[in-house]
């Protein structure tokens, strides 16, 4: 299970914000990946509610969620706004690059 | 690496997450032609005052804001090159903001159309000295009304206003007070039968426009764009909430006071006009404070527009307190300030977001397209020359410095050199906003 999970992140990690540069792990935004037999529910944040690349982002995780984890029916994205996201929950890595680049 | 765009997917894109249980943002927002008209028409018009100031030169001093040459340049800023981009934004923002469609969006058009040739026949009409400038200035007034037909509509529509909502509804309100007083006073100016008094009426037209309609929308969309842009946290509201109170009371008190007072306590106006400016700084040092990015052009730019608006209240303090002599052309140094001080600088940094974005959205979205297998999605500032902007920036701050302090020293050689800077940043900023739309139409990625 932690292999496939792995591998989710892995996918997601090519998930870039547009806008900000830094893909969705590193900038916090995803909360969960719960697993079953017929696939994983990917919990994610975006960085406002009212993000207009919102839909776009979502659109992108699930493609990677879907290359990842193919022909899964139970695959799905959930957005949730609780907690919400701060610029805190960047990786300082992810600080660092933001800073530097 | 160059590849081919593949072709549209269909739009099942929400079978597994919707965003809040609202409508998809695509759905919610206008045609994209409807802001980048509005930012086109901006861009073009603040090209041609950069050509005609350059092309004025030194024609400036001994002219009061009464003569028609110089009205013609104020007006190509504030209708062409200012609301005409406040409106573009508007159309952009207030889906998002107020998550409302926005209603008629056939209107919103036809308005855009009525807006242009108004303010075109205005300035023509200023410029060729012709009469009845009043008519085109009316077609213009009629298009602002259909405009706030349509925001107010959408405003009616939304379950809240947020703080931006806020401040972009008074903004509203002032700019349908401060569009009828402006028809009022092209009428009256060929016949001068309307106004006894009509130093107050323009001076109230003036702050209406610069500090009710320009000042309280850059505000309130500063304090949802800039935390986005910086990836700041904000902690805290208070110097925010006291600068709207403040300029509101500010401005609303200098409004009455040059209207029917006889403009006795304009150094009290000015004073809580300044302290509330002064209140918005504090809290944008906050927003700054908090960031987690690089200053990059575009928040270059919005600092540059803090600096200059600082300097604006400054001499608008140093003028109703007796500090500067208050002559023709320190007036004149009062206005540049505001308008290409304190307005352009923050325009041109959010419209350097803004188009990039709107091209991204609407031609490399993956809900437009999906990419081939080793081919990224490009981000948003790739689609712009971050060389470019910089020269823009540079090119612009020389040109609003050299320009207050040319006219604050009644200088035609450093008014002509302000005027060559401004011109080499208008060019620059019309050919990187040129270098962005050339996306729209790119069959590569």
């Amino acid at each position: 299970m932690e292999k496939i999970k792995r591998a989710v992140l892995t996918a997601l990690r090519m998930v870039v914000d547009p806008e900000i540069g830094l893909d969705i792990v590193t900038l916090g935004m995803i909360y969960g990946i719960e697993m079953s037999p017929d696939g994983a529910r990917l919990v994610m944040t975006l960085t406002t509610r009212t993000c207009p690349m919102g839909a776009s982002i979502a659109a992108m995780a699930e493609e990677a969620l879907q290359m990842a984890l193919p022909n899964r029916p139970a695959n799905a994205v959930v957005l949730v706004w609780d907690p919400p996201w701060d610029p805190g929950m960047i990786t300082p890595e992810g600080r660092r690059c933001l800073r530097d680049s | 690496m160059e590849e081919e765009v593949s072709a549209p997917p269909s739009h099942d894109f929400h079978r597994s997450f919707d965003l809040g249980a609202r409508e998809p943002f695509f759905a919610r927002v206008p045609d994209i032609s409807i802001p980048l008209r509005h930012f086109i028409f901006a861009a073009l018009a603040f090209w041609i005052f950069a050509a005609a100031f350059a092309w004025g030169g030194g024609r400036f001093f001994g002219f009061g804001f009464q003569s028609l040459w110089v009205l013609g340049l104020v007006h190509t800023l504030t209708l062409g090159w200012v609301t005409m981009s406040i409106l573009g934004a508007m159309c952009q923002m207030a889906p998002v903001l107020w998550g409302v469609s926005l209603p008629h969006p056939r209107l919103l058009k036809f308005a855009w159309w009525c807006f242009a040739i108004g303010v075109a026949g205005f300035i023509g009409h200023l410029w060729y000295g012709l009469d009845n400038f009043w008519m085109p200035a009316a077609l213009a007034v009629m298009a602002v009304f259909m405009y706030l037909f349509v925001f107010w509509k959408a405003m009616f529509l939304a379950r809240k206003l947020d703080w931006t909502g806020k401040h972009l509804a008074l903004s509203l309100g002032y700019l349908s007070i401060l569009a009828v007083l402006g028809l009022l006073l092209a009428y009256d100016r060929e016949r001068g039968i309307l106004f006894s008094d009509p130093t107050g009426v323009l001076i109230t037209h003036i702050h209406l426009a610069l500090i009710g309609w320009v000042s309280l929308s850059i505000m309130g969309v500063s304090y949802r764009l800039v935390p986005m842009f910086t990836l700041s946290h904000l902690e805290s509201k208070t110097p925010g909430r006291l600068a709207l109170v403040l300029v509101n009371a500010g401005l609303i008190g200098l409004a009455l006071d040059s209207l029917f007072f006889g403009r006795r306590g304009l150094w009290l106006w000015a004073l809580v006009l300044a302290a509330g400016y002064a209140a918005y700084l504090s809290q944008m040092r906050k927003i700054f404070a908090a960031r987690n990015r690089r200053i990059d052009p575009p928040l270059a730019f919005t600092l540059l527009a803090l600096l200059g608006g600082a300097v604006w209240a400054a001499l608008g303090l140093a003028l109703v307190l007796g500090l500067v002599p208050d002559t023709q052309a320190m007036r004149m140094a009062y206005i540049f300030a505001a308008i290409l001080g304190w307005v352009t600088p923050y325009i041109m940094g959010q419209i350097h977001k803004i188009v990039p974005f709107l091209v991204w959205l609407h031609r490399y979205s993956p809900l437009k397209f999906k990419p081939a297998p080793g081919c990224q999605i490009p981000k948003i500032q790739d689609l712009t020359s971050e060389k470019l902007a910089w020269l823009e920036f540079f090119t612009l701050a020389c040109g609003i410095y050299v320009g207050i302090v040319g006219f604050a020293a009644e200088s035609e050689a450093l008014i002509q050199t302000s005027s060559i800077f401004l011109l080499a940043s208008a060019t620059l900023y019309l050919v990187n906003t040129g270098l962005t739309l050339r996306y729209l139409r790119s069959k590569r990625v």
